[in-house]
Parts: structure tokens; sequence; C-alpha cells
């Protein structure tokens, strides 16, 4: 019963270049204090993508999701589909999420558990929804009015860009980073064939949810601000993701073993 | 790169009827031809993949379809779904060339 097929080619000839770095794959130095290894990895850009740049002081919250897909989803696999794709005729730039974590199903080893870095954490990200905004703090307002949240085109000018605020609220990508679980833990549909069971729903297992509380700690003993903890479904109607909304409370008091105080 | 887009929309929405056979009617014998070996395989196999789509409650409405290909046109990111629908976030199908056939690999979450 399908009917109609529209067929989207808007980004068939977009100019792409790769990020420069020494190498394809590197391991981020692990610091004395930190709680958890991070994996850096090279992205390939689209050049004709708009992207915003934000002091990290622009953050106080962590947004969780999940991929909806297979657990053997990777990192570049993620980002070849956010190139690739537009929203409101405006493509992305790069990967939305800031972190991806590659964590296995109960019962199983694949993939290896491991934490690659996304999009930086001074880039605005792409993952809560375009029409998702917030208030700002005096902090945030502060940075805001001193025209410190600028967009541009890679090599182009950036400036201020209006249009992230509405209402006086900001978007809420400006205020938040997205940390993304690979795998899908909604259950099976007609329209999403790869979610589980109902008999037999999925959970994240207790190891992936001392990565996000590592991850999380990590981020907020570097930078402060960063006083929250919530989900995708927090901030539109989504069933992002799933099961792990439920985990959340045991994120923030997991997190607390590591010295750290989350709302 | 016109007549390739074309030639692969019917692909596209042959692999769909088929993916509707195997969803709506519960025709599993078309789920090797539906959906690549690694997605079997993540699922559990095809008798737990096939016993999930068995028990699997549908509702039959009209559908919106539509694809957008990678940049390098080796995959497609399939937005099918009901054509009422007024969420914003979506899964996308991946779909890609196997044995020379388009198949599911996978599915993604898609932000608008």
């Amino acid at each position: 019963m399908i009917s109609s097929l529209v067929i989207s080619n808007d980004c068939i000839d977009c100019q792409s270049e790769k990020v420069e770095s020494s190498s394809p794959k590197i391991e981020l130095p692990i610091e004395d204090d930190d709680l958890i290894q991070i994996e850096k990895i090279t992205y390939e850009t689209n050049k004709e993508a708009n992207f915003c740049k934000r002091p990290v002081e622009m953050l106080d919250t962590i947004v969780v999701h999940h991929t909806a897909g297979l657990p053997t989803t990777t990192p570049e696999e993620i980002n070849k589909f956010h190139t690739t794709r537009t929203s409101n005729n405006n493509p992305w730039y790069m990967i939305g999420y800031s972190y991806v974590i590659s964590a296995p199903y109960k019962n199983s080893k694949t993939p290896e558990s491991k934490i690659t870095e996304g999009r930086p954490i001074d880039l605005v990200g792409s993952h809560a929804g375009s029409d998702s905004y917030q208030s700002m703090d005096e902090v945030q307002k502060k940075l805001w009015d001193e025209n410190k949240i600028t967009c541009g085109k890679e090599g182009g000018e950036f400036t201020r860009d209006d249009k992230m605020l509405k209402d006086g609220k900001i978007k809420t990508n400006a205020t938040t980073l997205g940390i993304v679980v690979i795998g899908n833990y909604a259950p099976i549909s007609q329209y999403n064939p790869s979610g589980y069971d109902p008999k037999k729903p999925r959970h994240p297992t207790d190891k992936t949810l001392e990565m996000i509380a590592k991850l999380s700690c990590q981020l907020q003993k570097k930078h402060p601000r960063i006083k929250n903890i919530k989900w995708h479904s927090y901030y539109k109607p989504t069933s992002c993701p799933g099961t792990i909304k439920a985990a959340i409370s045991k994120i923030i008091k997991l997190s607390k073993d590591y010295g750290c105080e989350f709302n | 790169m016109q007549n390739f887009l074309y030639a692969t929309s019917d692909g596209i929405k042959e692999l769909f009827k088929n993916y509707e056979l195997v969803m709506e009617d519960k025709k599993t014998k078309l789920i090797p031809n539906t959906f690549t070996n690694k997605f079997i395989k993540n699922n559990g196999g095809i008798k737990k993949f096939e016993s999930s789509i068995r028990e699997l409650k549908i509702k039959k409405e009209k559908k919106k379809l539509s694809f957008s290909p990678s940049k390098d046109s080796s995959t497609f990111y399939v937005d099918y779904g009901p054509e009422k629908s007024q969420e914003s976030t979506s899964i996308k199908f991946i779909v890609i060339k196997e044995e020379g056939k388009l198949k599911i690999d996978g599915t993604i979450i898609s932000e608008e």
C-alpha cells in the first residue's frame, strides 16, 4: 500500500573533504583523572553545510540517544548518513552526536565496547531536534549577547545567526551535547524491524550504563557547568532512547560513585 | 545520474513491496530476498527473526516512500512510514546491494 515514491538527490553533488588527521584512528591520551578512554577518528565533512561554533561554557546538559539500528553500526556509518541527510534543506556538517558508545547487547560479545568522539563539543551538535528551544541562564545569555555563538561554512565567515533564538529561548542543540548508544532499544514494529521482541525487552547492560556514567562524569569534571543528564524524548515525542530512558536515574546514581552530581 | 536513480527507484519500490509482504502478510520466505545476511544475523538469525515477525501486530495503512542516496551512491536511505505521520523523528531504512540485489541492511534514527 505504498502511495508514492519521492527521490531526493539534494546531496549527490555535495563537495566534501576529510578532516585532516595524522592517522586515521588515534586514541586520545588518558589524563590522570580520566575515567574512560575515548577513541578519536577522522570524519568526512560536508563542506556545503552550515555549522555553528560555541564556547564549551554554553553546555549544561548531556542528552542520551540510541541509534535504533544494528549494534554493529559504526560511527563512520552514522557520519555517512548525517552528511547525506538534510533537515529543512539544511544538510548536516558531520555526525550530529558528540560521543558514540559501541556496546554489545546482553549475552553477546560483539561489538567491542568503546567510546568514539563524534562532533567536537565546541561545535553545536545536531541531535535534540531543530524545533526544540531552552531558556538560557545568565552565563549563556552573556555568551550569546557577546556573539560567541557563530555560524557559517568551512573556510567562510562566521556570524551570529538570530534563527538560533525563538521567544528569547535558544535551540536545545546549542546548550546540550548528544551521546548516542549504538543499538536498538525500542520494540520491533512494522517500521522498526531491528527492534527487540516485546516478550524479551532489550535493556542496556550494566557495562553500557557504566560507560555512559563514566563519560558523563569525565565531561563534568572538565566542564563543571554540565549539570544535567536528559534523554531525547525529554525534548520531543520520540521513542528514542527506548529502554535506556528508564535507566537514566541509575546512570545519575552511578556517576556519584565517580564523584559527580547530576540532575 | 537521473537514469541511475530511476532504475534504483524501481528496485526500492520492489524491495518495499516485498518488505510489506514479509511484515504484513507474514511471507517470511521472502526474508533472505529482503534483508542482508548481516541484518538477519544481528537479529538473532532467520528462525528468531521469523518468529518475531509472525507475532507482530500490523496496522494496514497508506505508506509514504522516499529515498536519498549517499554521496558515493553505495547506500540508500529510505523513508518508509505512515503517510500521515506527525512525528518529526523517524527510523530510516539503510539499503545496500548484496549479491546484486537491493536489500535492507539496517535502520537508523533520523532527527529533523
